[in-house]
Parts: structure tokens; C-alpha cells; sequence
């Protein structure tokens, strides 16, 4: 029971510490890159405008002192408003959070759905020659970016076939045209990291052992090999997890999707600190259990992880 | 038989309709109007905190009104006020328009435009772009009666009425209990469509039947799809039923599509702005005229335009008051700009540096490479740099650039009218680019003539002086580009502003 | 009755049919030595002056006569254009996969390799590495250095460090736990000693996978950073930006597409072929990956 005090109390230091971290890197970098007050005053706007606008935001106040202020604020989970509408930073964000995540879990699920068994299926016996074409298919794929994916396919299925919606928000199918670009997208590198790991696991004398006992193919590759790769593949899929959260803005642009990469766009160009703040705040966070997911699955499928603390 | 063949053809065409036509078809009852633009006000629903013009402006048109519009030739026109007159020369007397309500009731009248007034003099308003940038000079409003107010200003202003037009009335009430950010999420116009929902992902707003502009359809979507490519898809979709801002090569793939596309001349000139109180080559005018003459404006305007723009002759377009035919600009002529270089004492040419902004013009970025390759065409090297606009701001208000030149467009909306550029550029008091001073002398006599004829007259002088003088490099007069989808009616735009009230869908 | 799957059990099994790893090592050589010949010698590939515009020319369709791969939105030659963006998108494919690659398995062995206070420590780092967005870092970078060449190949190094480290960091987790691995530091060999000739050795298959994928994503990444404008200066002839400037002439102009495409993708196919050619090599060498 301490043990699993400790081991939680642990944990929650270190997400406060990666919170911190990541907050006061951004707050600096922010501080580097530009004066919203000008931007808010507008075009020609008197240095006066400027001087009370930076005043209202306590722009004007000395970097430590904003610096403070802005600890004491986000420890309580208060990141001011957003500069630019004026809602509620932390709120506004959270509205763009479901969507964001119906999109990141739909890619991720169907990009293992599409990229595990294809990578198997290319590590188990890579020499093959029809192995070889599915490798040469993927290196195709791995040379066309991500929005013309997207672009291809709403012209295929929205423009000729009309069979599916192109824009966020329309009918319940339009999730599907940019899960499917986020998929195709991710799914070549996710290939070829889990048919390295197959095929190491081929190797392997446990494998070779496994099979001199008699051991039927399919099974070798499930119960030997699939746990043994587990690792590297889903530490691809955390760290495509923690892309997909603000990082797939051109897709969001491209089919309109409420995301957070968009709204990260959108804040940068408009300089609105407060809720860049709470993006990449919200993003920190949730990477964070992502990784104590993935930590766990590590644990399952290696066994001899369990004893070490991760 | 017969009846039969033709029940039975009638049924087949049916299930092809619903097979091949993808949507269902919308119930007779409610007829919904989408439109595709580019991006939503960032400040939702919010008017005072958005400059006039994109992305606001494609929201704001159909929820609020202004007291006056400027049209597409220049002229003022009754919007909120219907008869306005020139009391002395910081006051102007306004009459309002009578029977206005707004979307939640309220009743459209003296205390509503003084409320607006009120905030944009308060402090807060003073914050505010319109506050600050647009209207700075507005003092107060004082009600005469009930349909009847009077407007001050701090300095004398001939044109207070068409700067009125960047002044959205809002409801005072709602404006009053809500506050700004409250508003902001359910704003009350007087517009043809009330807010049903700020959504992340689109606006839909219904009809208000009782507005004094009632529109024919039923229910509008804004939806902003800022990708050109995928905006264009969704008209070929069928997704929306007009898209706003495409690019000039796109009018092509509109057409195939069966729709059709409605270019509107812009009030805004694009240019390249020399700085000319940094000492450099740009501080000779024979430099900025022979970099004028360099550039093949006409070939960029048939070209890069789809043939719908116009290579820019001064710093405002024929839509706009003050514009002079007379002047001729600076066409295309390499080898006068050449003998100018070489008269300046450039003869082995030379090398400039600029800032510019990408992404604001259809096909901009494709402009000023063309800028720069003719340049180079006369032994011109221009050197230039991209930057966002928050970069762009802060340089422009202290005319802190490094380089020699920026990217600049003189915009003349909303108010239609020559003196916003003029007066802007020509000796900005903070952080001028560009400053003469007999010039300057005839922009502030202008700001004062009441007299509309004599006024017209100063304003084209400016324009013969300031573009012999060329504080810039005006490449062209930009457009907007408008597509309408099929079966699609009653669409016009008038500097930005879409008539929404007159769109409608099915047959004509 | 379907046809068993015959497993590699043979040392020569194991290294697959005797002649293959010298072909794909062969051709994967020559197309990539071919590419390092163009980058070097990029002018004699011209057909015209990629820099050379000409409104009139605008949007032409690929043709033997004239322009082999049609013209772009201001009538520059495709094909010079891609020709002349070897060097560009070459070089910052791989000196990002190098930064990266760098800092990405330093990193990830590191964190793997320690114990306790140490690993906690530099997992976080690459969880923090992970989780800040890389636009922030991209602005960063353009704001304060600017655009060009190095900014954008530091850009994309710093980009690709966290996914390296995060494959690196579970992979060395378990080869760590292997049985030689446990042997060697029972022995008392030393922890570094026993990184270079065991861990990186047995990293390879995985290093050269992620090396290969990253070098294909930064290429493709090169292309979202035109598109938010933190690219390549605008006009430089770069894939990236190229493939950014096709987007809105997808259905209308789709060669402005294919050059910068079919360029990425072989250059793609090459280095993932190489990757799959040492893999073959080191198959045949030996019957077990030590």
C-alpha cells in the first residue's frame, strides 16, 4: 500500500514537473516572439492605445513579476482570457477537445488496424517477393504528404461520388474522410517499424526454439513474436498520439475539423498567448497518460520489465 | 398503361436523384443558404474588435448594420440613417430610419446608436480596433429626438458619414446587461439573420423575418473551410451553396462545375511601399518611378488574375471617391526605368530589400515573384522576406524596417473614400514612411472642405502629386472572387459586404 | 490443405536467397548515387533556368517538345525546378535525420540504459520533447533565426528528435533485459563498454528503420512547413515548396504535383531499399543478431 502511495505520488510530481516545465518554456519563448498589445490596437493605433491595452493584459509589468502571476494563475488552473474573443482561455480550448480526440482515436485506431497485420504480414517473411511489393507500395506511400491524401479523396468520394461529406460537422460519415487521411498518413512508418520488429523477433532463439517444438506459424507470430513487438509499436503510436493532438493542422484545415492544431494555428498568428498557453497545456497533459498507458503496456508485454521501474 | 410507364419513370428518376445526388433533398419548407468562407471573426460575434473587412466582414453583413454604406462608386448611401447634414464642422446630424427593430425585439433608435457611440468613446471601446483605428476621432453622440441624434468630432471632418459606415449598431440592451464577451457568443443586430449558434465548427443563423431587410431564405450557415482548395470542393459538392474568396486559376474549375463566379472589384490597392525616410536608393524619387516603370502591371492583372484585375494607376481604385482617371500611372516601360536608374546613378543596377505579407490577396504570392523577376528584367535585385502580420504591425507603426521597402495595400474601406489611405500614409504622424509636405497640406485641407465638389477636386490633385511622387509600387487593384453554385439567386457583395437578404436558393 | 508456411530455420535460410541482398544493395546504390550526382551537379540538369518565369508559358501541360514535366503557376519548368531542389531538400532530409538521429538516440539509450533517478529524468525530457507542439518550435526558430537553409534543417532535426527517442528508449528497454546484455554486466564489463558492442549493434535494424522513416517524414515535413509559411524562402525551388504551391492545382495543373512527388518517392524507395539491402546483408552474415 506505501508502495503504491509512493509510486502515485511519484507520478503526479512528475506530471507537475512536466506541466511546469513545458509552460515555462513556452511562457518564455512567447515573451520572445511578439507584443500582442500591438496587434489587438490595430493598424495605426496610438502608442497610448497600446500602452493601456498592455496595461489591461499586465503586459506592462516586469518579466518576473508576470512570470509569477502566471504560475500562481495556472497552479489554480486559471489561464485568463483569450486575447482575441475574449472567452475563457482554458474553456475555449476544452470545447475543441472532443473533437480532436474523435479524430485522434478514430486515426490511431484504424492506422493499427491497417499497419499492424500489414506489418506483420512484411516481417514475418520480408524476402518474399509479394512482401516486396507491399514494401514498395509503402515507400509510395511514405512520399505523399498527408493533404494530398486528403485533397484525393474528397475529390474522389465528395466531388464525383458525392458519397461522403468533405466538411466537419456534416451528417454522421464525415469523420471517415479524415480518418482516412490520417491513416494512410501515419500508416507507413507504423508498417515498417512493427515488420522490424517481427522480423527481429524471427531471430530470436526463443523463436527458433518455439518453432523446432513444432509450433504452428501463426501461432509462433502471435503469442512469440506479436508481444515481443508490441513495444516499439506502441511507442510509435504514443508518439503519433501526441501528434495528432495539435499537430495535424493541415488535415483540420483541410476538412474543417475543430481541432487543436487549428486553434494552436489560429492563436500563434493572432499572438494570443493565453490560449497557446492552455493548448499546449491541455496537450502536455494528455500525453502524459498516454505515456503511463504505455508504460503499463510495456510492463504486459515484457515481462522482465515488470521488474525494473520504468 | 401510359400513366403507369410514367409513374414507374418517375419513380426510377426519383431513386437516381436520391442515389446519384448524394444529399437529401432539403425539406420545401426550410430553405437553408451555406456559405464557405475563409476564416470566422476571430472576435465572434463581437464587432468593435475586428478591422473592417475579412474575416469579419462575411459574418457581420448578415447580423448587423451600420449607419450608412459606402457603394461600389464611391457614394455614401442610407443604411441605419436615411438624411444626414453637416451642422458645423465637427458635427454631423443624422436621421434615422424608423421601424427598425432589432433581432431581440429591441426597438431601433436614437438611444441605440448613442449606446454604441457611448462604448466606442468609452475606454474600453478606445481599445478596440474601430475604436482606436477607425473612428478615433469621434467624440459623442447627443440625441435630439427620437429619431434624430447628432454626431461630434474632435477635428473637422467632411467625410464623418462615410466613416460611419465601419459602425455596427448594436443592440443596447442586450449590449448593456451582456457586456462585450457575453455579446460576443449571442450578438443582436439589425441585420436579416439573428445568431442560432456559435458552434466550433460553423455559425447558423436564422432568419429574422421582422428585420427591415427580411431576407428570402430561411437559415444561413457560415462555415470556414480555410483551405482554397477544399473550399472550392465543397461548392462541387454541393456542400455549400457559395464559396467566397477563390483564387483567379480556380474560375476555370468553378465553371465546370456549373457555377458560376462574380468578381468584385476590391477597394484596395496592392503595393510595395518604399521606406523612403531610411537613407537608401529608394530615398531618389527617379528610383521609386523607374522601379514603377518596371513592372508589367498589365501582363500581372491579365495574367495572374484570371484578366479581372486592373494594374493600378494611384492609391485608390475607380470605386472609390477621389479616384482620378486622369492619372495615368506608370505603365509598362523598362527602358525609361532603365534611364531613370541611370540617371540616379544606378546604371550597373542595384540591390533592395523588402518585407512582405503572403496569403491576404488571391495569387499574391505569385504577384510578387513576378515583381521580382521583372526587376531583375532592368538589373533590379529585390530581395524579400516573408513575414506574418504580427511581425508586419509593430515595424510599420514605428517604420522599423531594416529593409527598403514593405508590403502595403491601401485599403479605402469601408468608408469608399481616397483621404483613408492618403491621410494614413502620406506624413503618418508616427512612424511616417513617407512625408511631403505640400502633400500633406492638401490631405488636411481635405479632411476640411465641406464642400463636396470642391472637395473631390483636392482629392484628385493628391492623386497626380503623391503618384508622380510614388511612395510605392502599386502593382494592382485586387479583386474578390465570389463562386455560386448552381440554382443559387440574388448574390451581390458590395466592398465585402454580401446582401444576404436577397440570396436564395431554387428556381428563379 | 494450404501449403505451410516454410520458416527460415537454416543459417542460410535465415539469410534468405543467397542472391538478393547484393541486388538491392546494388540498385539501391546506384539510385542513390545517381541522386548525389544530380545534387552535386544540378546546373548541367537543367533544361532551363528554373528561376526563369514567364507568364505566358503559365500552366502548361507536360510535353516531350517542350516542358518534359509542364509548367507551373508562373510558367517555370517543372523539371528544372525539381532538378534544382536536390541539394535543398537532400541536404535538409538528411542533416534533420542527423540532428535528430543524434539527439534522438543519445537520448533515448541514455534514458533506457540508466536506472531510477536517471531514467525518470530523461524520460521526462523526451515526454516533454513529445508533447510540445513542433509549430511553436518551428515559429521559434523562424522568429528569431529567420528562414533558410540551416533554420529549416535545425527546424526539422528538433522536430524528429522525440519520436527517435521514444522508439530508441522501448527498444533499448529491451534488449537490455537480454540474456547476453545481463551476462556482460555480470561479468563487470563496463556500462558504456557494453552500450557500443552490444546495445548499438543490436539497435541497428531499429536505427535504420526510424532513420529511414524520419528522413521520409521530414522530406514530407519540409512541405507542411511551406504550407504554414515557415518554410523555404518564398520561390526557392524546393520540393517542399513546390508541393505546397500545387495544392490549389491538384485538378487543374496535376504535374506541378507529380514532379516533386515521384522525386520524394524515389528518393523514398531508395533509402528505405538500402536500409532493407544491409538488413539483407547482415542476415546472411550471421545466423543470429548478436
Amino acid at each position: 500500500m506505501k508502495q503504491r502511495l509512493k509510486a502515485v505520488g511519484s507520478r503526479l510530481l512528475q506530471l507537475v514537473v512536466l506541466l511546469g516545465t513545458i509552460s515555462t518554456t513556452l511562457f518564455l519563448l512567447l515573451r520572445l516572439s511578439g507584443d500582442p498589445a500591438i496587434l489587438l490596437a490595430g493598424e495605426g493605433a496610438s502608442p497610448e492605445t497600446i500602452n493601456a491595452i498592455r496595461a489591461d493584459y499586465g503586459f506592462d509589468k516586469s518579466l518576473f513579476e508576470q512570470y509569477l502571476i502566471f504560475i500562481w494563475d495556472v497552479v489554480r488552473l486559471d489561464f485568463g482570457r483569450s486575447l482575441v474573443n475574449s472567452q475563457p482561455a482554458l474553456g475555449f480550448v476544452l470545447k475543441y477537445l472532443p473533437s480532436t480526440l474523435h479524430l485522434t482515436f478514430l486515426a490511431i485506431l484504424f492506422n493499427s488496424l491497417i499497419a499492424i497485420p500489414a506489418g506483420v504480414w512484411l516481417g514475418a517473411k520480408p524476402t518474399q517477393r509479394r512482401r516486396r511489393v507491399l514494401s514498395a507500395i509503402v515507400s509510395v506511400a511514405q512520399g505523399t504528404p498527408a493533404y494530398v491524401i486528403g485533397l484525393l479523396l474528397i475529390q474522389i468520394f465528395s466531388v464525383w461520388f458525392n458519397w461522403l461529406p468533405s466538411i466537419a460537422g456534416t451528417g454522421t460519415w464525415s469523420w471517415v474522410l479524415p480518418t482516412a487521411t490520417l491513416s494512410f498518413a501515419l500508416a507507413p512508418n507504423l508498417i515498417r517499424v512493427v515488420a522490424a520488429s517481427i522480423e527481429d523477433t524471427t531471430r530470436q532463439d526463443y523463436f527458433r526454439t518455439a518453432k523446432a517444438n513444432g509450433a504452428e506459424p501463426r501461432v509462433l507470430l502471435i503469442r512469440h513474436s506479436l508481444p515481443n513487438a508490441l513495444l516499439s509499436t506502441t511507442s510509435l503510436l504514443g508518439a503519433q498520439f501526441a501528434f495528432l493532438l495539435s499537430g495535424a493542422l493541415i488535415t483540420e484545415y483541410i476538412f474543417a475539423w475543430p481541432g487543436l492544431g487549428l486553434i494552436l494555428v489560429q492563436s500563434i498568428t493572432n499572438l494570443d498567448f493565453p490560449t497557446i498557453q492552455a493548448t499546449v497545456f491541455v496537450v502536455a497533459y494528455l500525453v502524459f497518460f498516454v505515456n503511463l498507458i504505455m508504460d503499463q503496456v510495456f510492463r504486459i508485454a515484457d515481462p522482465r520489465l515488470r521488474r525494473s521501474q520504468l | 398503361m401510359r400513366n403507369k410507364k410514367i409513374f414507374s419513370a418517375a419513380v426510377s428518376v426519383a431513386l437516381l436523384t436520391l442515389l446519384w445526388g448524394g444529399q437529401a433533398p432539403a425539406s420545401a419548407e426550410i430553405k437553408t443558404i451555406t456559405i464557405g468562407v475563409p476564416g470566422l471573426p476571430p472576435s465572434q460575434g463581437n464587432p468593435f474588435k475586428e478591422g473592417p473587412g475579412t474575416p469579419g466582414i462575411h459574418t457581420y453583413a448578415a447580423i448587423f448594420d451600420a449607419l450608412t454604406r459606402v457603394d461600389s462608386k464611391g457614394v455614401v448611401r442610407p443604411r441605419l440613417a436615411t438624411r444626414w447634414k453637416s451642422i458645423d464642422s465637427t458635427t454631423w446630424r443624422f436621421t434615422l430610419r424608423q421601424n427598425v427593430k432589432f433581432s431581440n425585439g429591441e426597438v431601433f433608435n436614437a438611444d441605440a446608436v448613442i449606446e454604441t457611440i457611448d462604448f466606442l468613446t468609452s475606454v474600453d471601446g478606445r481599445k478596440t480596433v474601430i475604436g482606436s483605428t477607425e473612428l478615433p476621432d469621434v467624440t459623442g453622440a447627443k440625441k435630439i429626438s427620437e429619431y434624430l441624434i447628432e454626431v461630434t468630432t474632435k477635428t473637422a471632418d467632411a467625410i464623418l458619414p462615410a466613416k460611419l459606415a465601419a459602425l455596427y449598431i448594436v443592440a443596447p440592451k442586450a449590449w448593456k446587461s451582456a457586456g462585450q464577451e457575453v455579446f460576443a457568443k449571442a450578438p443582436i443586430g439589425t441585420g436579416p439573420f439573428k445568431v442560432d449558434s456559435i458552434s466550433t465548427t460553423r455559425i447558423e443563423l436564422t432568419a429574422f423575418k421582422g428585420s427591415w431587410r427580411a431576407p428570402k431564405s430561411d437559415k444561413l450557415i457560415i462555415i470556414p473551410l480555410a483551405d482554397a482548395a477544399s473550399r472550392l470542393q465543397a461548392l462541387q459538392s454541393g456542400q455549400v451553396n457559395m464559396v467566397a474568396a477563390i483564387n483567379p486559376d480556380q474560375i476555370a474549375a468553378v465553371k465546370k462545375a456549373s457555377a458560376r463566379v462574380f468578381v468584385v472589384p476590391a477597394p484596395q490597392v496592392m503595393s510595395l511601399a518604399f521606406n523612403t525616410i531610411k537613407s537608401g536608393p529608394v530615398t531618389d524619387v527617379r528610383v521609386r518611378q523607374a522601379l514603377n516603370y518596371a513592372v508589367n502591371k498589365a501582363e500581372i492583372a491579365q495574367r495572374l488574375l484570371a484578366g479581372k484585375g486592373k494594374p493600378a494607376t494611384q492609391g485608390v481604385t475607380p470605386s472609390v471617391l477621389g479616384y482620378n482617371r486622369d492619372v495615368q500611372g506608370y505603365p509598362y516601360d523598362p527602358d525609361k526605368a532603365k534611364e531613370l536608374l541611370a540617371a540616379a546613378g544606378f546604371a550597373n543596377g542595384l540591390t533592395i530589400s523588402a518585407d512582405i505579407t503572403v496569403g491576404s490577396f488571391p495569387s499574391d504570392n505569385l504577384i510578387y515573384q513576378t515583381v521580382k523577376s521583372d526587376l531583375a528584367k532592368v538589373g533590379v535585385t529585390l530581395n524579400y522576406t516573408t513575414i506574418t502580420f504580427a511581425q508586419w504591425l509593430p515595424q510599420y507603426n514605428t517604420n522599423s524596417w531594416k529593409g527598403d521597402a514593405f508590403g502595403l495595400s491601401w485599403n479605402s474601406a469601408p468608408r469608399g473614400d481616397a483621404s483613408r489611405p492618403y491621410a494614413i500614409f502620406v506624413c503618418k504622424p508616427v512612424g511616417a514612411f513617407y512625408c511631403n509636405a505640400g502633400e500633406d497640406a492638401l490631405v488636411k485641407k481635405a479632411a476640411l472642405e465641406l464642400n463636396a465638389i470642391k472637395r473631390l477636386a483636392i482629392l484628385k490633385e493628391i492623386a497626380v502629386k503623391v503618384t508622380a511622387s510614388a511612395p510605392a509600387l502599386y502593382i494592382v487593384e485586387q479583386i474578390d472572387l465570389y463562386a455560386l453554385g448552381k440554382n443559387l439567386y440574388g448574390f451581390s457583395a458590395n466592398n465585402r459586404a454580401i446582401t444576404y437578404e436577397n440570396i436564395y436558393t431554387g428556381t428563379k | 490443405m494450404k501449403k505451410p508456411i516454410v520458416w527460415p530455420i537454416t543459417r542460410r535460410e535465415i539469410g534468405g536467397k543467397g542472391h538478393s541482398s547484393p541486388i538491392m544493395l546494388k540498385v539501391s546504390a546506384f539510385i542513390l548515387g545517381t541522386l548525389f550526382i544530380i545534387a552535386l551537379f544540378q546546373p548541367f540538369f537543367y533544361r532551363v533556368d528554373p528561376a526563369a518565369l514567364d507568364l505566358s508559358l503559365r500552366l502548361q501541360s507536360p510535353s516531350l517538345s517542350g516542358a518534359w514535366l509542364g509548367t507551373d503557376a508562373l510558367g517555370q519548368d517543372v523539371y528544372s525546378r525539381v532538378i534544382a531542389g536536390f541539394r535543398w531538400s537532400l541536404g535538409i532530409g538528411t542533416i534533420g535525420t542527423l540532428i535528430g538521429g543524434l539527439i534522438g538516440i543519445s537520448l533515448g539509450v541514455s534514458a533506457a540504459w540508466n536506472r531510477k533517478r536517471l531514467r525518470t529524468f530523461l524520460s521526462r525530457v523526451i515526454d516533454i520533447g513529445i508533447s510540445f507542439p513542433y509549430l511553436i518550435i518551428a515559429v521559434t526558430i523562424v522568429t528569431v533565426v529567420g528562414r533558410g537553409f540551416w533554420s529549416l534543417a535545425l527546424t526539422l532535426g528538433l522536430v524528429s528528435w522525440p519520436t527517435i527517442a521514444r522508439v530508441v528508449y522501448a527498444e533499448t528497454l529491451t534488449l537490455r533485459e537480454r540474456e547476453y546484455v545481463t551476462a556482460a554486466r555480470l561479468f563487470g564489463i563496463g556500462s558504456l563498454r557494453s552500450i557500443f558492442s552490444h546495445i548499438l549493434p543490436a539497435l541497428r535494424p531499429t536505427i535504420q528503420v526510424v532513420a529511414a522513416f524520419t528522413f521520409a517524414e521530414l522530406l514530407i515535413a519540409e512541405s507542411g512547413l511551406s504550407f504554414l509559411g515557415l518554410g523555404a524562402p518564398l520561390g526557392t525551388p524546393t520540393w517542399g515548396n513546390m508541393l505546397n504551391e500545387s495544392r490549389t492545382y491538384m485538378a487543374s495543373a496535376p504535374w506541378m504535383m507529380f514532379g516533386p512527388v515521384i522525386a520524394i518517392i524515389v528518393t523514398i524507395f531508395a533509402a528505405n531499399l538500402l536500409g532493407e539491402g544491409l538488413n539483407a546483408r547482415e542476415r546472411s552474415r550471421s545466423g543470429r543478431v548478436s
